[in-house]
């Protein structure tokens, strides 16, 4: 375990490109104590293992704890897989999460992301899937207003895979997911991405899609929802490398601002090397439609009601691609929950 | 139940109502003709209270009360229901969730049940074949990629959920073939009762075949001009919008 004053020391500042808009000085206020706390994990087809040892970091922030699980998909697997994190009050904690899935597998998995009070939370999850493999990763980060979560997601795509990943944060005083993407020939990355930032949070959501190989794919969609105080930013890098031709990205970014002192920063950035590409992206950022408001008041529907009716509409769209259900109806209860909080 | 007198109104500081005075008593269906431009869809948003229009004289009566006093919601809760000429997409949410959302909150403010989900389905489907709506298109996000004929159809059906006591229906034949528009009419006609009033507002004598009103007024650069019977609408498809122009030129229907 690293020493608290050392890694508090190390975090990076908005001096740093990549913190530009995420301060971490409240972070480093946290009266927090290092702890390790071992993730729940419920699997079918799948074996998961508990080792001890060093894995390097993979991000800026990574807290090297002693507990590294590997979750284990069987060959020719169609696993399901569900992680959950709860993280006590005062506790800095971020368990190491490895899924290994092989060639031509299929995995359903889900994490999900809550704590208590205040707490420094810093799980990381690399993905390694094997070629022609599908995953569909659903990540849930529920709403903590004293908490932090510094999150991070490597993923490594073997040729032919394909990882359906939606990323649903629902606020916290600081939550910032980073996803690291690596694709291989043919390769295919879908990101639905919801950011939900209450009064006085801040959601971050940071995304690097490296197509290093020919014919990959990227689909990145975020949308991003902000309060009263609130901050959503949204860095989205897509690296297109030499020789990786017949690339195909697109990143699309949403964002709502419900008050006047909502905050949003969209950061697209595409860095392309190759020729005979096609890559697009487009950031929007909105308020409520003030005729659909007037609709829903000659409804009978009252203004705050209605702005939080059309805000949820808007937060759907985003989670449409989710198609399990019990997991869909446990997202919609998360919405209301923070969309009742709503200042009006 | 819905007295309106001497009514200006302005949009961007540009006066689209100038004295307009309209008597729609309970049980009656009223029809309101004119041009395009005359002011017929402003005064459809100025009884609901859009906030882009500014009321600068006179006053709207509802079932005696000052209807200008009370907010957009207000007015729905007291029953007034207002079928758009372009009514509003919204991605993300069924038209079944928002429909019970809207009902549920009429029922909370005057003090009645609210419906859960399964009972208001049962309704929803049964109202759904009033207006041959499919019961799939319930589950459908509200308006989103429907024809201009599905749209008109569900605010009809939204009418016969919410059951209105004053129905104002803003250009609901616009864009309708003559099936569509046959099925659309026969829905407003089920809601035809003593107790409730309609104002038919229209472009054409078309729809109103099919709705056959009780009192037919032309409105004409902001005012009501000419009031009459349900042959008056045949009278103006007969001899066109200048005829009254000329009239009120003349000083005749005034």
């Amino acid at each position: 375990m690293t020493d608290l004053i050392t890694w508090k020391a190390s975090l990076p500042t908005p001096r740093h490109e990549d913190w530009k808009y995420t301060s971490l000085a409240s972070l480093k206020q946290a009266d927090v104590k290092p702890v390790v706390v071992a993730p729940v994990i419920a699997a079918r087809g799948a074996t998961v293992e508990t080792r001890t040892g060093d894995v390097p970091a993979i991000d800026d922030v990574v807290v090297q704890v002693d507990e590294h699980v590997h979750v284990l998909v069987h060959e020719g697997a169609d696993a399901v897989v569900t992680i959950a994190h709860a993280t006590p009050a005062g506790a800095l904690t971020g368990a190491n999460v490895h899924v290994h899935v092989p060639a031509n597998c299929k995995l359903h998995l889900v994490e999900r992301f809550a704590g208590n009070d205040v707490f420094v939370h810093v799980p990381a999850t690399t993905l390694t899937i094997g070629a022609g493999a599908k995953v569909r990763y659903v990540r849930v980060v529920e709403d903590a207003p004293k908490g932090f979560h510094l999150g991070t997601v490597a993923a490594d795509l073997a040729p032919d895979a394909t990882l359906a990943l939606a990323s649903v944060v629902l606020g916290g005083r600081i939550s910032r997911t980073r996803i690291d993407v690596k694709l291989a020939k043919g390769s295919t990355i879908e990101m639905d991405g919801l950011s939900l930032a209450g009064k006085d949070a801040l959601v971050d959501h940071h995304t690097f899609v490296d197509h290093a190989e020919p014919n990959a794919t990227t689909r990145e969609r975020f949308r991003a929802a902000v309060d009263s105080g609130g901050r959503a930013v949204f860095t989205g890098k897509v690296i297109v490398r030499k020789g990786a031709v017949k690339t195909d990205a697109a990143q699309h970014t949403k964002t709502l601002l419900l008050a006047d002192d909502a905050i949003a920063n969209a950061r697209p950035q595409l860095e392309i090397l190759a020729d005979d590409v096609k890559c697009s992206h487009g950031a929007a950022v909105g308020r409520l439609d003030e005729e659909a408001l007037f609709y829903l008041r000659t409804r009978g529907i009252g203004p705050d009601d209605a702005r939080r009716l059309l805000t949820k509409a808007f937060a759907s769209e985003s989670l449409a691609t989710i198609d399990d259900g019990p997991l869909r109806a446990s997202l919609d209860v998360l919405v209301d929950r923070w969309l009742a909080g709503l200042s009006s | 139940m819905l007295s309106i007198k001497n009514l200006h109104a302005s949009v961007d500081g540009k006066e689209i109502l100038k004295g307009l005075t309209l008597e729609v008593p309970v049980g009656q269906v009223h029809a309101i003709m004119g041009p395009n431009g005359s002011g017929k869809s402003t005064l459809s948003r100025v009884i609901c209270g859009h906030p882009d229009y500014v009321v600068t004289e006179g006053s709207i009566t509802y079932e005696g009360v000052d209807l200008l006093a009370m907010p957009i919601e207000e007015r729905a809760r007291k029953g007034i229901f207002l079928s758009f000429q372009h009514p509003v997409e919204i991605p993300g949410i069924s038209t079944a969730y928002f429909l019970r959302s809207a009902l549920n909150a009429q029922h909370k403010a005057r003090g009645e049940p609210e419906i859960d989900a399964i009972d208001f389905l049962k309704v929803a489907k049964e109202k759904a074949k009033l207006v041959e709506l499919p019961a799939a298109l319930l589950n459908r996000p509200l308006n989103e990629g429907f024809s201009g004929g599905e749209k008109k159809r569900v605010e009809i059906f939204q009418m016969t959920i919410l059951e209105p006591k004053l129905a104002i229906l803003d250009e609901t034949d616009s864009g309708l073939d003559i099936d569509a528009l046959r099925v659309v009419a026969g829905g407003i006609n089920t809601m035809r009762s003593p107790t409730r009033s309609q104002l038919v507002i229209t472009h054409h004598q078309r729809l109103l075949d099919y709705i056959v009103p009780d009192v037919t007024h032309v409105l004409m650069d902001g005012r009501i001009v000419k009031t009459g019977g349900k042959e008056l609408a045949h009278e103006l498809e007969e001899k066109g919008y200048d005829w009254v122009k000329r009239e009120v030129a003349a000083g005749v229907a005034l």
